[in-house]
């Protein structure tokens, strides 16, 4: 099962959800992270440049990141712990502007989305249908190289509006926020989760493991083995059913060409 | 449809207000050109596919363009259009998927822009042109939302020496039904056999309520074409085949029909790549495809074989003149 992974600034927003999710602390080199079976939990510190470094580290650490979803807070013109999604994210030193791909799901369509712009330092110019944050355009920025924009959201909680200043803002009203926004958190969780681990049905799986079991007894370069998982997909969606091998003593050329005569003695019958 | 991306140049046009009156819960975000969405880098076009966006949009530059060589029915000069980019559908095949980024639906909301376009080129010819609208999405598919078939009708209506075809595989054919047939339009279905539409063409009406919508059309006066394009391989091709052709004859008067058209499945090298790694498990990459002349196709002597198949099918029941085998 792919893992989904959530991203933090501040340990006042990685501590609720610590306790929500029973997260627990990993080894990993020059990153905090916290993991359990579904999740993982970078805290990446504050500001984009740590964001981008750390979600980049964290994606090359754990290739097989199903989903990255940014939890935290965020100054706006809506009511303090209000959260909202974002439906635009923009970095506003650069410009540069990324789109997340919202589901047409119930749960996505419940919470409010506007547009969120990463600044570089605290601002108090609060304008009407934006938010203010310090890393979303940061982990967009390195997100976006390893997985698409439908895998990586950015669900904000209001922490400061026109009415309560930035100066209201501290550990202890960070973490009731992002403790009250849990369910919205965990419904999102649970779409992500369902949407990118549905897509591996059972005989994909069972060719993976033919795949690997077979790559395991026979000598094989780089091109064999694109080649062999190519063929015993093709060979699965032809004909129905994981081809039936006999590796012993077999060359990979050898098995090659068995898979390619068991694919073209199957007939393309469109009933 | 759940969220509209709207251009900040058509936020105030009246079809773009009437298009968000009709999706009043729907995110609205607002964008300055459509490409920063439709043409974003890291989109994944099967979620999308999904859970499509409509984006509203100004056309700008060229918005009629010469159709590529063989791509006509008959005439001369030919033209195409495209008021909307991408699909309803979800056919295998389609090139679409490999030539975008996204599957959002652009709606291009200047309409007039379009008209304005084609009546230059019109005056620019002594003769009769042609424009064909459905290149880069599904002619009728999204009207109910678009309304844009009913101005088009409009327009051609007014324009004696301008001829059009609305190419689809909807069968929201009511816009043409509710008024009178001009002689100057041709509304051509793609037709598949039946057990192709289910297993290839996704989303798409039956082949039954495609001929329906034909008869319906052919009843009411319209010209009506079809295109068995693409021809996809199979081990039971001629059953397949001939068993749709049956249909077809049962259902339509041939000899009325304006336009037939054969094709057989054939894509750019890097879309059908595209296709591999979207859809591996489609069946129609199970067929004898090869890469040759840049395409990947069919070997020469499968396709031949497919094709005279069908042409002979097809001869038996339509005059040469009505037959165009390469478009």
């Amino acid at each position: 099962m792919k893992r989904l992974c959530i991203i933090t600034a501040l340990p006042a927003e990685t501590r609720p959800l610590l306790d929500a999710l029973s997260l627990q602390q990993s080894n990993a080199r020059h990153l905090r992270v916290y993991a359990s079976e579904r999740f993982l939990l970078l805290e990446c510190g504050p500001g984009k440049m740590n964001a981008a470094a750390g979600t980049g580290a964290m994606l090359q650490a754990y290739p097989d990141i199903a989903a990255i979803l940014n939890v935290g807070i965020a100054g706006g013109c809506q009511p303090i712990g209000q959260s909202v999604l974002a439906h635009q994210v923009r970095d506003h030193a650069s410009g540069a502007r990324w789109y997340p791909h919202l589901p047409d799901n119930n749960t996505f369509r419940s919470l409010p989305s506007q547009n969120i712009t990463t600044i570089d330092a605290p601002d108090t110019h609060y304008r009407q249908g934006e938010l203010f944050d310090m890393e979303a355009a940061g982990i967009f920025t390195a997100a976006s190289r390893h997985l698409s924009t439908s895998q990586i959201h950015c669900i904000k909680v209001v922490s400061d509006n026109p009415e309560h200043g930035i100066e209201t803002i501290n550990k202890r009203t960070v973490i009731a926020l992002i403790e009250n926004a849990m369910p919205d958190i965990n419904s999102i969780l649970d779409v992500l989760h369902h949407n990118f681990n549905e897509e591996h049905n059972a005989v994909s799986v069972e060719g993976d493991v033919l795949i690997s079991n077979l790559l395991q007894q026979i000598h094989h370069t780089v091109n064999d083995e694109r080649i062999l998982r190519k063929l015993i997909h093709q060979h699965i969606v032809k004909a129905g059913e994981i081809p039936r091998l006999d590796t012993q003593g077999k060359s990979s050329a050898h098995i090659r060409k068995t898979l390619q005569s068991s694919i073209a003695a199957h007939p393309v019958i469109y009933e | 449809m759940d969220t509209l991306y709207i251009e900040d140049a058509v936020a105030n046009h009246p079809r773009t207000l009437t298009l968000r009156s009709r999706y009043p819960k729907a995110r609205i975000v607002s964008i300055e050109h459509y490409g920063d969405v439709f043409n974003a880098p890291a989109q994944n076009f099967k979620h999308q596919k999904a859970s499509p966006a409509l984006i509203l949009a100004k056309k700008p530059g060229k918005r009629v363009l010469p159709t590529p060589p063989g791509y006509h029915i008959g005439g001369e000069n030919n033209y195409y259009f495209s008021h909307m980019l991408n699909c309803v559908y979800d056919c295998r095949y389609c090139f679409l998927q490999g030539m975008y980024q996204s599957a959002h639906y652009v709606v291009f909301i200047n309409s007039e822009d379009f008209f304005a376009d084609m009546d230059r080129t019109v005056r620019e010819h002594n003769d009769d042109v042609w424009f064909f609208s459905g290149y880069d999405c599904d002619s009728l598919a999204l009207d109910p939302i678009t309304g844009f078939v009913d101005e088009c009708l409009s327009f051609f209506d007014s324009q004696p020496q301008a001829h059009l075809e609305l190419r689809t595989k909807s069968t929201q054919i009511r816009p043409l039904l509710k008024r009178a047939a001009i002689n100057n339009a041709v509304v051509a279905f793609s037709l598949s056999p039946e057990p192709i539409v289910s297993a290839e063409e996704h989303g798409t009406p039956s082949l039954s309520k495609r001929l329906e919508a034909l008869k319906k059309l052919q009843d009411a006066g319209w010209k009506i074409g079809l295109r068995f394009d693409p021809l996809l391989y199979a081990d039971n091709f001629n059953e397949i085949y001939g068993a749709m052709f049956d249909q077809v004859f049962a259902t339509l008067n041939m000899s009325d029909v304006h336009s037939v058209s054969l094709g057989v499945f054939r894509l750019p090298k890097a879309f059908h790549k595209k296709l591999v790694r979207l859809y591996p498990d489609a069946k129609l990459l199970n067929a004898p495809i090869a890469a040759r002349d840049g395409m990947m196709s069919y070997p020469e002597d499968v396709e031949e074989t497919m094709r005279n198949f069908c042409m002979q099918r097809l001869q038996q029941h339509i005059g040469d003149h009505q037959f165009f085998p390469c478009t």
